[in-house]
């Protein structure tokens, strides 16, 4: 990814985020080792490219705390109104957005079309995870925890 | 104004359900669906004047749903997206097949707004003038002119994107300090008709003869004659008898082939009636009217 690439998906996935949850938060590149938080919420969006090819995804970990602000914002409802299947409909929301942010920055350089956003279990996210290239991820945190993009990318392997 | 809301997620439904209500739109109903073919199910049935669909969705795509609206000749609906979808090829694809606006997501509720009060303005105003256009029928100003000879039937109106081998004849008018621009929209049967009626040739005649090159436009003229005598019978008192401008349509495509404004109002389907006339020995052919 070039800077200038980088610099552009940057941009989208703070404005994404800035506009949705009215609370902007720095989101930064990261590459090496993760672990990932089994107590956090995760979503996943298969990718495909129109050349053929495996199949890429975007992943979005969010923290509980992350995720109920954020719905608290889009609903404009109290917390205690919300219900977490109305929570894991706004983080859907999100992964389908932050995708489309980031699905032509694959490291191959082919454009990525996305499909439609699934909440995964931590077990299902941990398999995937474990057997996916992870070359790069996109990360913010603060005080109400991690919000992480994945991108799980299968380029490399036909690079 | 109806307005259908369609998106798999229910926060989004709701975020664009509440920036619909701040427009302040008369007579403003809203329903929602979160997939495209439940969301063809409701327009069936329901008519809405605006579809604001997501791209991504479940059993049928918004792209796919635009087109099964336009294919089914419900071309007055007017179709929107608010979606994420990267793809501008994707994006411009949806603008070609009618997409009257494509918002990206994320969007802000002032966008939102701004994009459904731009619909709504360029909506037309379904005011008296307009309709008085209609108070005197082709149906009467053809038994007048031919008797029985000609039957006539009301049909939904077709894409005009279909119109193949089709002429638009226009005549003009004025209401209320505005230029009005009156339509016809006639297939080819139907001049090879009107022009065996109106020259008192023989049917099998006009048939022969329209088979010769150069022949359709004089046969056109026939009927352009006859509907320039009864532009104010058929279209009001607005739209006076003037000399007509004639546009031949030979192959698919009066969208590329006339001013964009113009394809909007005939595909809308406001203010046009689209007739089938139907002659014992000829058999049936299509004429429809419509009003700028």
């Amino acid at each position: 990814m070039t800077e200038f690439d980088l610099n552009n998906v940057l941009s989208k996935i703070n404005n994404s985020w800035s506009v949705l949850s009215k609370n902007p938060i720095e989101f930064n590149m990261v590459t090496g080792n993760i672990k990932p938080d089994d107590k956090s919420y995760h979503f996943a969006i298969p990718v495909h490219f129109s050349e053929g090819g495996p199949f890429a995804a975007v992943a979005l970990e969010i923290s509980k705390a992350h995720a109920t602000n954020l719905s608290v914002a889009l609903y404009e409802l109290d917390e205690k109104d919300l219900s977490e299947d109305e929570i894991l409909d706004v983080c859907c929301e999100m992964c389908n957005v932050f995708s489309a942010n980031v699905c032509n920055f694959f490291s191959c350089g082919k454009k990525g079309s996305i499909t439609l956003p699934n909440t995964v279990s931590s077990e299902v996210f941990f398999y995937i995870f474990n057997g996916s290239n992870l070359n790069h991820y996109f990360q913010a945190e603060n005080e109400d925890g991690k919000i992480v993009i994945y991108m799980f990318d299968p380029c490399n392997y036909y690079n | 104004m109806k307005i259908l809301i369609v998106d798999d997620t229910r926060v989004v439904q709701m975020i664009i359900r509440k920036s619909i209500e701040k427009c302040d739109i008369a007579g403003l109903e809203i329903q929602t669906a979160s997939d495209g073919q439940a969301a063809y199910d409701i327009v069936k049935v329901w008519q809405p004047d605006l579809v604001i669909t997501d791209w991504h969705m479940p059993f049928m795509t918004g792209l796919e749903l635009l087109k099964k609206i336009y294919a089914n000749g419900m071309n007055h609906i007017k179709v929107g997206f608010i979606t994420a979808e990267p793809s501008e090829k994707n994006l411009e694809q949806a603008k070609r097949f009618g997409a009257e606006f494509v918002l990206s997501k994320p969007c802000t509720e002032e966008e939102i707004i701004a994009v459904i009060q731009m619909v709504v303005a360029k909506m037309p105003a379904k005011n008296d003038t307009q309709s008085d256009f209609f108070d005197n029928s082709l149906q009467t100003v053809l038994s007048k002119k031919f008797g029985n000879l000609i039957s006539i039937q009301e049909i939904d109106s077709k894409p005009s994107r279909e119109f193949t081998d089709t002429y638009l004849i226009t005549l003009f008018g004025t209401a209320n300090n505005s230029a009005i621009r009156a339509i016809s929209v006639i297939d080819k049967r139907c001049i090879y008709l009107l022009g065996a009626l109106i020259s008192e040739m023989s049917i099998a005649d006009i048939l022969d003869l329209s088979t010769k090159e150069g022949v359709d436009s004089k046969l056109a003229k026939f009927a352009t004659d006859f509907l320039s005598e009864s532009g104010t019978d058929i279209f009001g008192s607005q739209v006076r008898n003037n000399k007509p401008e004639i546009l031949e349509i030979k192959s698919k495509g009066v969208v590329s082939q006339l001013p964009e404004k113009v394809c909007a109002t005939i595909d809308s389907g406001v203010n046009r009636k689209d007739f089938m006339l139907t002659h014992p020995d000829f058999g049936d052919c299509f004429m429809a009217i419509v009003t700028l």
